[in-house]
């Protein structure tokens, strides 16, 4: 195989030659129809001798091209074969993933260097709710030797993912007609632990939480407290922080700028 | 890797096809399952920003020190109702 001397992930060489057994059927099928025929030929089974070289670059596996008069070169044997449509859903993973849940790199940030976050998802560890459920279950050792990752960076890895994180902060106009104070809904990631309210405190002062949950905060906060710096604490130690200027009450806060503060902030998270 | 080479669709679709089309309707025999081992030159090329499973049959009988030494395709058809 040659492609100017560049390695490949195996997992581009393998889809690109499913993309083209594919195709090749396709155009069977089409002939076939075209041509009247009641009968064509389907892929039963592939098997490829494939002269190359097999490198790990950074935790991926990867094909480097066998050249010219390279004798040095590996065979790379493949053996695919045809399943049947029950088969494909047997073996489907299921994807319990909640699509807004973000991705292990977005919560750890620079915690795990790349390398660490993919011996991680050769572990299977996708998501920051996979790498919480093993540390919970106690299989921290497993991973540690699976992944070669200390326990202690994987606790301080999900340490960082738990900490409250808010992407957005709304004024509730509607829905406090009639009440002294104005509501403001926090809305981000991780804003409850353990069914226990978070403490949030602007500009130093306390402000009442009238409801939470793990997305969603709502506070009260008084008439004079409109600005500084907000604090949320889910559990000792997750804490964030961040300057927040609601303008006016019954008017749509601007979060522009809180998401940019949040982002200047070590990536996204404080 | 040649302007020649084309990607494996192509090949399969030129060896395969062409058994396929071989077929005559009354004839006594015809093909039921097509078994080929072929030497083939392998190479990804990027095709209209695809990586393209580049697979042909060598294009010379005489290898010289610049062609690749081939791998070895082994590919089993059966008949299916299209």
């Amino acid at each position: 195989m040659s492609n100017g001397e560049k390695a490949v992930p195996i997992e581009q060489f393998i889809q690109a030659l499913q993309t083209q057994l594919d195709r090749a059927q396709t155009a069977m099928a089409v002939k076939a129809e075209n041509l009247d025929l009641p009968l064509t030929f389907a892929v039963k089974d592939l098997s490829l001798d494939l002269r190359t070289h097999v490198e790990i670059v950074k935790s991926e596996v990867r094909i480097r091209p066998a050249g010219p008069a390279d004798s040095e070169a590996s065979t790379l044997h493949l053996a695919l074969t045809t399943i049947t449509r029950p088969m494909i859903k047997e073996n489907a993973k299921t994807m319990s993933l909640d699509p807004d849940e973000p991705s292990l790199k977005e919560a750890v940030g620079d915690q795990l260097t790349d390398e660490e976050q993919k011996r991680l998802e050769w572990a299977g560890v996708h998501s920051i709710s996979q790498l919480r459920k093993l540390a919970d279950s106690g299989a921290g050792k497993e991973v540690e030797r699976v992944a070669d990752l200390p326990v202690d960076r994987l606790r301080q890895a999900l340490l960082r993912a738990s900490r409250p994180f808010v992407a957005s902060v709304e004024p509730d106009d509607g829905a406090n007609e009639g009440a002294t104070d104005p509501l403001v809904r926090l809305r981000g990631r991780n804003l409850m632990r353990n069914n226990l309210l978070p403490r949030v405190s602007l500009a130093g002062q306390p402000v009442n939480v009238m409801a939470a949950n793990d997305r969603e905060i709502v506070i009260a906060p008084n008439g004079d407290q409109l600005s500084g710096t907000l604090s949320i604490e889910t559990e000792p130690g997750q804490i964030t922080e961040m300057s927040i200027d609601l303008p006016a009450p019954k008017r749509r806060a601007s979060t522009q700028s809180v998401v940019e503060e949040a982002n200047d902030d070590t990536g996204g998270e404080s | 890797m040649t302007v020649w080479h084309r990607p494996l669709a192509e090949m399969l679709t030129d060896v395969v096809g062409g058994i396929q089309e071989a077929h005559t309707p009354g004839f006594i025999v015809r093909a039921r399952k097509v078994e080929l081992t072929l030497p083939i030159e392998v190479w990804l090329r990027d095709i209209n920003g695809e990586s393209t499973f580049v697979a042909d049959l060598p294009i010379w009988r005489w290898r010289t020190d610049f062609d690749q030494t081939p791998s070895r395709l082994q590919i089993t058809y059966e008949e299916i109702q299209s």
